[in-house]
């Protein structure tokens, strides 16, 4: 470390020398590119390279490297590793490669004698390639901040989707997983939300061409969202690079950062065969404690004492009779009733090949993954086909076909008091049964009904409840690149994508409590959603890219994309069919059914430009521009229009400085390579709605009969969010690349935040859309990767990443309201975060009435009334001193955002074996656990938890749990600190073992068996499943646990054979 | 060297995850949901075992098998005495397993009883079907000297007096001995009946029209008229105050009262006094003697006043408190002998020509009334037109009254009232009841004193029981010059 310091000092200066005399700077390479020059012409043959290849881990020579100088020279090492290449001059790069070895991009610093030691090809380091939109660059020379992930295609982590395998390897993107649910998937935010209202989510680019995330309709199975990234095989792809900024070539679409997404093709033209199966088991999770029969029964008895029943009817009840009530004496855990735990198979197999005019990817794939609650299970097939085509010298093609199919049963998740099973397992009453017990006592094979306390039967919620999601997505694209000369490329890409989500429900009759509607009782109800998606999208570019001398190279695009997209969809819900077994829509009561739907259309079209200059291989500048169209803008949004239409001009400018190179670096052995990068840049958002810029009316009825009415105030200024990011980041690689480095400071200032902003009532409308709000979001991103241990037997790698950021409202307009969720408050408040917990902070319970008398505080309840504390009421912390506790002593009590997320991945390797060990972490998150505080409220027939035990009983005693009173009439149980807890947590991610099996026969290339566990621990206080859950994108729902299904723990076998 | 270290690395990682698996979650619940206070822990019994102070009635909880009880996961309040307390508990009861298992019980009741809960004092029913008076102090008479010890099945308080369970009204009643008038009256109203409220009803026979039940789910069971129609002071649920007369007192009563009861019959007159004297003596809520130096009104709408001197005894009791006097004070008109009002709207019969309307209105200062009228009576037949109505009177003078308000003619409505025995309205040549005589009802208009009600003459009643009043339409109606019958209400006011 001390050694780092000082380097880091010697560094320092010269850099400021740089800084402050750039003009003296410019003269002298000006010098030294005429002497290198002049020496190329005189004896090309004289400055040559000579250096040594050696394995890092083993230190012995490696031979048969390729060896090369971009467009000059190549040549290969022996078999000492020793190798001898002739160089333009000393700022060239020696560019190396070795079949299961990293590639790297050597900088001579002014030496002609290099030793390279090469780690394995899956070493992730400063030289690995980030897979950018225009052409592969190293790390080591980009500008702005990216990183790159070789995923090999994670056969280790079969049953992951590429968000949720992002998680814990990007610093400074923070992947939650939304909850348990097979193929949910993750939220993706890098850097921070950069918006209220639109869209937070990255774009994410699939082998070039946008891959459209969004759901155009809200699902009819509450809790759940369709996962569209699930439709790509983790298998399928081989890298992922993540841009946090400089995205502005995405135009109004790379705000929140760009997730490119490559595919596997063929690596070569011999026929490969892979073949993957998998199985595994899912194991359910800890039950929460709620009381058991015993002590519910008693809990109920004081509940109904205090309804104002008399003795002898609370007496009368069959529960406290359950001698002469069969059907109330059982002791049912009614979780395991509605959870089990299940098993996942997955098979996957890809075949690669193909000659010299035309190479194939062909891959297939099955996976059925069943699901925590019981009944619900996963099926997906998946087939990608990519092929490259060499049609002429000149002329390459590329075709990408993908098409997904999932089938998934679920139920209905969240806040869905009368159909969620997991919630109902939870405070069903413990003493009932699944199934009906006659007086007789026998237990009938008939589910259970309704019960007394107008609770549904849980295991009805997931016997007789359907919540069917079928989708299915289409992608198709063609490439072409003609090559007119060395100089000069035209390339295209056409695709269209489709996508269907058709969702089947039926909340039965039978067990489950009737929905009382304004006319009827709704006893069951059959739903079917239709989503589709359509949309063709093309990208065509020139490049063009020269070199003016060895020493001066650049790369320049110009291009359009033009995205045109429609979406459609169509629901309808009913009541009241004959029976739970008749599902279909045209069996329900006609005067209650209900249709509805959407439909949009929108046009995007991106005109970019970009160019890349490099200088001796050490100075990178890059520029980007985007102007942007979209329908969507309003027709007085921006000042810049060209032919009547608005245009986003989206510029940004970046440069890197490769300070490793210089020769002054020479000397230091420490440091291999470093890299100073700065950017800024501009980008948008232009999620703000199809129609939110014009008027547009909605159909509403009136007295029988149907009209219009206006929908909205059109607002035709509304544009796109301005995002602005600042970045500064440094890249370094120390001691033989056994540590890299990336570390990033950056500062994003979104203006023109979408907001909807309140409306005087005479208009009609409580809000209006309107780019009136500004926020700011500063970080700091480190990620560091190292070789701890590097032998030839044992291997230790240990990659660190940790991402932080402050975010702060700078602007809103006048008179925005708190924001609800699930019972939570966010507070929105200039100068804050965006969405703080907004509450009353409680001080224990009153210990007696003398106590709660003495406060001197009256509580102003929601109805508006005033009355006195009680013992045994929540002492709620008055803060204006007006003795009522009322709204405006709500306060902040918690905040959803961590303070820093990040992972911990280790990998050992041991002769054949090796070991991932993934963590996960999220610190300084409060959550609102929503489902204890419905847990813990003591208001109605709802089991609770064990903690109601020490519900305050009389005076004198000292307890946090208020008095049990029916409906809770002081309000104890509102959003308080009492349901805010630390959602702090340290999670063993993935842990997985793989086995090299040593194979001599000769169709067999290899195998390799795996053993993987997932969600293994996870060390946190929280009180609920799990911490980690997303009930929506929304930036005004995160934190708040509505009770979706948990994270599980599972664990898979698999084997991986290659022919 | 280092391979050795390394494996021994690879293992510590390994012993870490599988200690971090284990611990997590688990205790984060125990931790919040950790028992503040201990005894929550124990139920009842063991609450009650745990201290020496209760070993007496620990035993009799062994006994009389409410050990077992007190372990339930219900919730029961213990009101458990001390054995000091208990040393002084009558031996009787301890030998007498019934007389001990009534006492234990006395001392437990279902729901948790806190002493913060009553505002000033709770009746609560105890599992022995007595009800006790329990205070923030005290139970019964006993104070409480440990209070809301709270367990996971309820709360314990301790007491230090031994409570033997309370007689209720009629038990008190019967176990009086200078009372025994009284007493035996109330026992001759015992009676059996059919209970019907779970019978099945298979038809109505056809010929009796009486309902015809399943068999078996009809019963015979014993009731009283007493507790049906005036009060069931037999019950724990409801708190009353009840005046038992002396022997004497009773005699008194009757004399006095026998007059305005005279039926013609001897039995039946002596019946009818008797349970107009027992009829006024049951109060709903507790009075203490203070309160009846005022008038206390009986269930039965009868003002009772007695004088502090004339108590013989005060017994608290287990639904309420029984004062033995030796004398009652009341008015005797218009509260003891009631008076009688006839609405007209309730006609029992009548005979008009065309239908009689029921109306509700009001009057010009915006009163609501309702009365009835026939209109364009154009003849005058015999027997008359008449509205009939059936009522009972006491054997006593009355002045008669009527509201009767002619909003029909600008000319006068003349009407009578006719009293009889039976219900048939006799012709003219006929013997006449007593009657009123014609009085005209002057027309409203312009005219506030016609909303008054008017004295229209005297009955004397000389029995006890039915009376059918006659409103009789005027003699000499024609088509010229037609009439009418109208009727808000009639109204007997006692005289002596």
């Amino acid at each position: 470390m001390q050694l780092f310091t000082k380097s880091f000092k010697r560094l320092f200066l010269p850099a400021l020398v740089v800084a402050v005399s750039a003009s003296e700077l410019a003269a002298q390479q000006a010098d030294s590119i005429q002497v290198n020059t002049s020496v190329d012409k005189v004896n090309p043959n004289q400055l040559r390279v000579s250096g040594t290849v050696k394995d890092a881990r083993t230190g012995k020579p490696i031979p048969g490297v390729s060896v090369s100088v971009s467009n000059y020279a190549a040549a290969l090492s022996d078999d000492k590793g020793m190798f001898r290449i002739s160089i333009p001059n000393l700022n060239a790069l020696v560019l190396v490669s070795a079949q299961g070895y990293q590639g790297k991009q050597v900088s001579l610093k002014g030496s002609k004698k290099v030793e390279i030691s090469l780690f394995e090809d899956s070493y992730s380091s400063v030289y690995d390639v980030a897979q950018l939109p225009y052409g592969d660059k190293p790390l080591s020379q980009t500008v702005f901040s990216v990183a790159s992930i070789n995923t090999e295609g994670s056969w280790n982590r079969a049953n992951e989707t590429a968000d949720s395998y992002l998680q814990g390897n990007v610093a400074g993107l923070n992947a939650t997983r939304r909850s348990g649910t097979p193929g949910i998937g993750a939220d993706l935010l890098i850097r921070g939300y950069n918006s209220l209202y639109a869209t937070a989510q990255p774009l994410v680019v699939v082998d070039g061409m946008i891959y459209d995330l969004n759901t155009y309709a809200n699902s009819l199975i509450s809790g759940h969202r369709t996962n569209h990234l699930a439709n790509v095989d983790l298998k399928d792809i081989d890298n992922i690079t993540v841009i946090k900024d400089g995205t502005s070539l995405y135009g109004t679409r790379g705000a929140n950062g760009v997730i490119l997404i490559t595919t596997g093709r063929a690596k070569g033209e011999a026929t490969r065969l892979d073949f993957g199966a998998y199985g595994g088991f899912n194991s359910k999770v800890e039950n929460l404690p709620v009381m058991g029969a015993d002590k519910y029964r008693i809990y109920l008895a004081d509940l109904l004492k205090s309804s104002g029943s008399s003795d002898a009817q609370i007496g009368s009840m069959p529960f406290m009779n359950e001698g002469s009530y069969p059907a109330y004496s059982r002791t049912t855990n009614w979780q395991d009733e509605v959870i089990n735990g299940g098993y996942s198979k997955n098979y996957y197999l890809k075949v690669s090949g193909g000659d010299n005019i035309a190479t194939y990817a062909l891959s297939m794939g099955y996976l059925d993954n069943d699901g925590l609650t019981k009944n619900t299970n996963l099926t997906r097939y998946q087939t990608r086909f990519n092929a490259n085509l060499n049609l002429s010298q000149k002329l390459k093609a590329t075709a990408n076909l993908a098409f997904s199919r999932a089938e998934q049963n679920l139920r209905d998740q969240g806040r869905s008091f009368d159909t969620n099973p997991l919630y109902l397992g939870l405070i069903k009453a413990p003493f009932l049964y699944p199934y009906e017990i006659p007086a007789l006592g026998k237990v009938s094979p008939n589910l259970a009904g309704v019960d007394d306390f107008s609770m549904s039967n849980p295991f009805s919620a997931v016997e007789k409840a359907l919540a069917l999601d079928r989708n299915y997505r289409f992608v198709g694209s063609v490439g072409f690149d003609y090559a007119f000369n060395k100089k000069f490329n035209l390339q295209s890409v056409v695709g269209i994508t489709y996508d269907k989500i058709r969702e089947n429900t039926l909340r039965p009759k039978l067990g489950v409590v009737s929905e009382v509607l304004n006319t009827a009782v709704g006893e069951n109800k059959p739903g079917a959603n239709v989503v589709r998606y359509f949309s063709v999208y093309t990208d065509t570019w020139a490049s063009y890219k020269h070199s003016f001398n060895t020493n001066h190279s650049l790369k320049a695009n110009l291009g359009f994309r033009f995205n045109s997209s429609k979406s459609e969809s169509d629901y309808g819900i009913g009541y009241n069919t004959a029976s739970d077994e008749f599902v279909t829509l045209g069996g329900v009561e006609s005067t209650l059914r209900i249709v509805g739907g959407g439909i949009g259309q929108w046009n995007w079209l991106n005109t970019y430009a970009n160019v890349d200059y490099n200088a001796y291989n050490k100075y990178f500048l890059s520029f980007n521009v985007a102007a942007d169209a979209s329908s969507r803008f309003g027709t007085d949004a921006g000042s810049l229009s060209v032919g009547g239409t608005n245009i986003a001009l989206l510029p940004a400018i970046g440069g890197a400085w490769l300070i490793s190179s210089e020769n002054f670096m020479k000397g230091q052995k420490a440091i291999e390579t470093l890299k100073l990068r700065a950017s800024y840049g501009i980008s948008g958002n232009e999620d703000i709605g199809n129609y939110g810029s014009k008027k547009y009316y909605v159909s509403q009825g009136f007295l029988n009969r149907q009209g219009l009415v206006r929908g909205n105030i059109g607002n035709s200024s509304l544009k796109w969010e301005t995002v602005k990011k600042a970045n500064i980041g440094l890249d370094a690689a120390l001691y033989n690349e056994r540590i890299n480095l990336s570390i990033d400071v950056y500062n994003t200032n979104i203006s023109d935040m979408l907001v909807y902003e309140p409306t005087g009532s005479l208009s009609g409308f409580p809000y209006a859309l309107t780019n009136s709000g500004s926020m700011q979001n500063t970080g700091l991103e480190i990620a560091v990767n190292t070789r701890i241990i590097n032998n030839e037997k044992l291997v230790w790698g240990m990659g660190f990443n940790l991402g932080t950021y402050k975010n702060k409202i700078k602007s809103l307009p006048a008179g925005i309201p708190l924001n609800s969720y699930a019972g939570a408050t966010y507070l929105m408040r200039e100068g804050r975060a965006a969405n703080l917990f907004y509450g009353y902070k409680t001080n224990g319970v009153y210990t007696s009435a003398a106590e709660a008398n003495a406060s001197g505080l009256m509580n102003k309840l929601s109805n508006g009334s005033l009355v006195p504390f009680q013992g045994g009421d929540v002492r709620f912390v008055n803060t204006n001193g007006d003795a009522v506790i009322d709204k405006n002593d709500m306060q902040v009590i918690g905040n959803p955002n961590p303070d820093f997320v990040g992972g911990l991945s280790n990998r050992l390797a041991y002769k054949r074996w090796s070991l991932d060990a993934l963590f996960t972490f999220s610190v300084g998150n409060d959550i609102y656990n929503a489902t204890r505080a419905s847990l813990e409220s003591m208001s109605g027939y709802e089991n609770q938890t064990l903690a109601v035990l020490n519900r305050w009983r009389t005076d004198g005693q000292v307890t946090n749990i208020p008095r049990a009173v029916w409906g809770d009439p002081a309000e104890n149980a509102r959003f308080s600190d009492r349901w805010i807890e630390d959602g702090s947590y340290f999670k063993l991610r993935t842990v997985s073992l793989s086995y090299d099996v040593p194979f001599k026969a000769a169709f067999m290339k290899y195998a390799t068996v795996y053993a993987t566990a997932n969600n293994v621990f996870t060390v946190t206080k929280y009180l609920g499943y799990d911490p980690e859950f997303s009930s929506q994108g929304s930036i005004f729902a995160r934190g708040v646990d509505t009770g979706l299904e948990p994270i599980y723990k599972s664990v898979q076998l698999g084997v991986r054979i290659g022919l | 060297m280092i391979n050795f270290t390394n494996r021994y690395l690879v293992l510590l990682f390994f012993i870490t995850c599988t200690a971090f698996m284990g611990a997590c979650k688990k205790e984060n619940w125990n931790q919040h949901n950790e028992l503040i206070s201990q005894s929550l822990d124990r139920n009842l019994l063991q609450e009650i075992n745990s201290n020496p102070e209760l070993s007496t009635f620990s035993e009799f909880l062994k006994q009389t098998g409410y050990a077992d009880t007190l372990q339930q996961s219900k919730p029961y309040t213990v009101w458990a005495p001390s054995n000091k307390a208990l040393e002084s508990l009558d031996q009787a009861v301890v030998n007498n397993p019934e007389k001990l298992k009534k006492f234990v019980s006395y001392h437990i009741s279902r729901q948790s009883y806190f002493t913060t809960m009553p505002q000033g004092s709770l009746k609560i029913k105890t599992l022995s079907g007595k009800s006790i008076t329990f205070t923030s102090t005290k139970f019964e008479e006993a104070s409480i000297t440990s209070a809301n010890s709270y367990v996971t099945n309820g709360v314990l308080h301790v007491v230090n007096q031994a409570i033997e369970p309370k007689l209720n009204a009629a038990e008190y009643m019967l176990s009086l001995n200078q009372a025994s008038k009284q007493s035996s009256f109330i026992q001759a109203l015992f009676h059996t009946e059919m209970d019907t409220s779970k019978a099945v009803k298979l038809y109505n026979d056809p010929i009796t029209r009486k309902p015809v039940y399943q068999d078996g789910t009809t019963f015979a069971v014993t009731r009283n008229h007493f507790y049906q129609k005036v009060s069931d002071i037999t019950s724990e649920d409801s708190l009353c105050t009840y005046l038992i007369l002396t022997d004497a007192a009773y005699e008194a009563e009757k004399d006095k009262l026998r007059q305005y009861y005279n039926t013609g019959v001897d039995a039946s007159t002596d019946t009818a006094t008797q349970w107009s004297i027992i009829r006024d003596l049951v109060f709903s809520d507790v009075y203490s003697v203070d309160d009846f130096a005022s008038p206390v009104t009986a269930i039965s709408g009868v003002k009772i006043r007695v004088n502090k001197n004339d108590i013989v005894e005060t017994r608290q009791l287990s639904n309420g408190v029984a004062y033995v006097v030796n004398k009652i004070d009341y008015d005797l008109m218009e509260n003891k002998i009631p008076t009688v009002t006839i609405q007209g709207e309730f006609v029992d019969s009548l005979r008009v020509p065309s239908s009689a309307t029921a109306k509700i209105k009001r009057t010009p200062s915006g009163e609501l009334y309702a009365d009835v009228q026939a209109t364009s009576i154009t003849s005058s037949p015999d027997p008359l037109y008449y509205f009939r109505y059936k009522t009972t009177v006491n054997s006593v003078k009355y002045k008669v009254y009527w509201r009767a308000i002619n909003d029909i003619y600008t000319s006068n409505i003349n009407m009578k009232v006719d009293f009889g025995l039976t219900s048939f309205y006799p012709k003219a040549a006929q013997t006449p009841l007593a009657t009123t005589g014609y009085k005209s009802v002057a027309p409203v208009a312009n005219n506030p004193a016609a909303y008054q009600d008017a004295l229209v003459g005297e009955y004397d009643s000389a029995v006890h029981g039915t009376l059918y009043a006659f409103l009789v339409s005027s003699l000499g109606a024609t088509s010229a010059a037609p009439t009418a019958l109208t009727l808000d209400y009639i109204k007997l006011v006692p005289v002596n």
